[in-house]
């Protein structure tokens, strides 16, 4: 049997064809920034219409990092070329981002 | 009429801390944004000319999508902000009428750290074609990071003038001033001559490639891993225990130390006999010499109150605080924090006004403009007018219990906790708003330098001296006077069902709840010679810390909220004060 590949962040299967973005984006998978674990990277693909993240350093195609999850339900901090940005899980949910290092962390094989 | 001109930038870039270095004065200044909540202006001189500068508070942009934006775009236009949004106060000079009303030039400051985002803002005021200055502040931090701006690629770029500065330092200030100079007569070419383009992020990051240069490679420095430390819950969240109490013990024990060895003995042993062997022999003995020299003798107490038992507290509170300012942890602490603080309606940087609440309600109430939403401002004035004691009331809790009880001295404390959540659980259900969003930048951990802590604190001590020391010992006199005249019988009398009856406290203990009104610690101070039982001085002490906040904090809430919050402030703080009180005395004398 074909084993399909699942992503543990419940994002879409990844098809691979039909972005016409430039090519990282065509390597890797979507994810939002809120799926980040600490040190794991990605590049901005969307962002939610806020007024404050563009001067935040969030903008499409920006590299960003995650620094750490806050505990009790608190922000996400993110570093973005140096700056550290603290952000609520709700908007973090609405930034989509192209993961880094997306070969073993992101797809697995399953049964 | 001297010209106008605007100092700009993004929030924390140094505005602040440039404008009193031009000017001379003394505007707060510290390591987060929004240190700046209202526009401060001051006078300057140019090559002989006055000129008039102005602090604007930071902002991201031109857009004008909050008050701070819209504040600074109307200023940009000459528009009096007084007209324009109703707020705006200016209290490092007195301005005249139509002093704002047209810019002659802005100074852009921008951010040596943070470029992108600086040239963004540049640009959108360039658009506006008046003649501008770009200084480029923290060029020390981007050395540092091993790389440097090139302000002359960046001057030919944008063709203005540039100059690198080190604000805190005074790094540039001088050119600064020269450079300034050449811009105002519009030597420049006017707006027409200059190519008008539109600002986009293309733009942006095109002028920053070109301009933005590497010399080494980038090394994290001590500052970088301890400020990355502190951010993450583990050790974060540890530490900031620590923290916190090491800030604590320092504050108590400081000022406990100036007080016992230093300014009691010197006022007790030197001052108060000199006084009082003069006094005697000048003013003849009677009402009059009591009122100088007797029980509540005010050139006595009126010393004694808020220089030895107060000062040392806001010495060393605010030496604490300051240095908690200028390091950037604040915002960590509110980061780390935010998650509890939201199940209070609250984002965590409620924390920095609240912190300073501790201090005085009033910066606490001005500070919380710069929170989201109108929900959040409310909630924390709230909770800062009900339990959050100010430094000079934590000084009188320290003289009053400290030496019988150090357990009620918490249990105040405790209490005061307990009820501040309480009411911000209340006010966070029955106000309609949005909950709080975080989305904020975490600035840089620096060492705070020791002339600026210190020339802060002795300002906040000039501040106390004036705002603090001196109506206390007005009140003073107002209960020498109400005491030797036998007035305070009376009014003994008057109030007994309340004090007596159903607080438990003798009858002289009308005196603070009238005088809590003028200042918040006299609630407390006429106490220490009363002679309470433990009980008492718990009810004593919580009813004095619920009690009314003092009339110039009535007074700021009204200006900034309005009549109604005001009143509503009162009715809780009186009511809450006298229930609690009540039920703890009654609660008290069944269990002891």
């Amino acid at each position: 049997m074909k084993k399909t590949k699942r992503c543990p962040y419940q994002n879409k299967p990844f098809s691979g064809v039909a972005d016409p973005s430039p090519p990282y984006q065509q390597k890797f998978p979507e994810v939002t920034l809120e799926s980040l674990l600490p040190r794991e990277e990605g590049w901005i693909s969307e962002l939610p219409d806020h007024p404050l993240m563009p001067f935040l350093g969030l903008r499409p195609g920006k590299p960003v990092e995650m620094v750490t999850r806050q505990k009790f339900g608190g922000p996400l901090v993110v570093k973005m070329n140096g700056r550290c940005v603290a952000l609520s899980r709700a908007l973090a949910r609405q930034v989509k981002l192209k993961k880094a290092f997306a070969s073993s962390a992101v797809v697995e094989p399953d049964a | 009429m001297p010209e106008t001109v605007l100092l700009m930038g993004l929030p924390n870039v140094g505005k602040s801390v440039i404008f009193n270095r031009l000017t001379g004065l003394n505007v707060r200044a510290a390591n987060y944004c929004g240190t700046t909540v209202e526009y401060a202006a001051g006078n300057m001189l140019l090559d002989g000319r006055q000129v008039t500068l102005v602090d604007v508070p930071g902002t991201y942009s031109l857009h004008a999508t909050n008050e701070a934006e819209a504040v600074a775009v109307d200023m940009l236009q000459g528009n009096s902000p007084r007209k324009a949004a109703g707020g705006g106060h200016c209290d490092a000079c007195p301005c005249p009428a139509g002093m704002l009303d047209s810019p002659s030039a802005v100074i852009c400051v921008v951010d040596a750290g943070n470029l992108e985002t600086s040239l963004y803002l540049l640009l959108q005021v360039l658009e506006t074609g008046l003649p501008t200055l770009v200084v480029l502040n923290r060029s020390d931090l981007a050395r540092e990071k091993g790389y440097f701006i090139d302000t002359d690629e960046l001057s030919r770029e944008l063709d203005v003038p540039v100059v690198p500065t080190v604000a805190v330092t005074g790094e540039g200030m001088a050119e600064v001033k020269h450079a300034l100079s050449g811009i105002i007569p519009g030597s420049l070419p006017p707006s027409s001559a200059r190519v008008k383009r539109e600002t986009t992020w293309e733009r942006v990051e095109h002028i920053s490639q070109r301009v933005w240069k590497k010399e080494a490679e980038e090394q994290a420095s001590w500052r970088e891993r301890w400020g990355d430390l502190l951010t993450r819950p583990w050790p974060g969240l540890p530490l900031a225990i620590i923290i916190v109490a090491l800030i604590f013990s320092l504050v108590v024990g400081l000022g406990m130390g100036l007080r016992q060895y230093l300014l009691l003995p010197f006022f007790r042993g030197l001052v108060f006999p000199q006084i009082e062997l003069v006094a005697a022999q000048v003013i003849p003995e009677g009402i009059i010499q009591n009122i100088f020299i007797g029980e509540y003798g005010f050139l006595i107490k009126g010393l004694e109150w808020p220089f030895a038992l107060v000062l040392p507290y806001v010495i060393s509170f605010y030496a604490a605080l300051s240095f908690l300012e200028d390091s950037g942890y604040m915002p960590r602490l509110g980061i780390l924090l935010d998650g509890l603080l939201n199940r209070i309606g609250l984002q965590g940087t409620g924390i920095i006004p609240l912190l300073l609440g501790y201090g005085c309600a009033i910066p606490a109430i001005l500070a919380s403009r710069a929170m989201n939403s109108h929900k959040e401002r409310l909630i924390i004035t709230f909770m800062v007018c009900l339990a959050v004691p100010c430094i000079s009331q934590t000084g009188a809790f320290i003289a009053l219990l400290s030496a019988r009880s150090v357990a009620v001295m918490l249990a105040v404390f405790l209490l005061g906790v307990l009820a501040m959540v309480t009411v911000a659980l209340v006010l966070n259900r029955i106000v309609r708003g949005a909950p709080p969003e975080t989305l904020l930048e975490i600035p840089e951990l620096l060492l705070p330098r020791g002339d600026v802590l210190l020339k802060k604190v002795w300002l906040r001590i000039k501040h106390f001296m004036v705002d603090g020391a001196l109506p206390m010992v007005i009140g003073v006199a107002v209960a020498a006077f109400l005491y030797e005249t036998g007035l305070m019988v009376t009014l003994g009398q008057a109030l007994r069902p309340l004090v007596v009856n159903w607080l438990g406290l003798p009858p002289d203990a009308a005196v603070p709840l009238i005088l809590g009104i003028l200042r918040r610690e006299l609630t407390v101070l006429p106490l220490l010679d009363m002679d309470l039982s433990t009980l008492q001085l718990f009810v004593g002490a919580t009813v004095g810390l619920f009690y009314v906040p003092c009339i110039a904090v009535v007074a700021s809430v009204t200006r900034e909220y309005g009549i109604k919050t005001a009143l509503g402030i009162l009715l809780l703080t009186t009511a809450g004060a006298f229930l609690l009180g009540g039920v703890l005395f009654r609660a008290g004398s069944l269990l002891f």
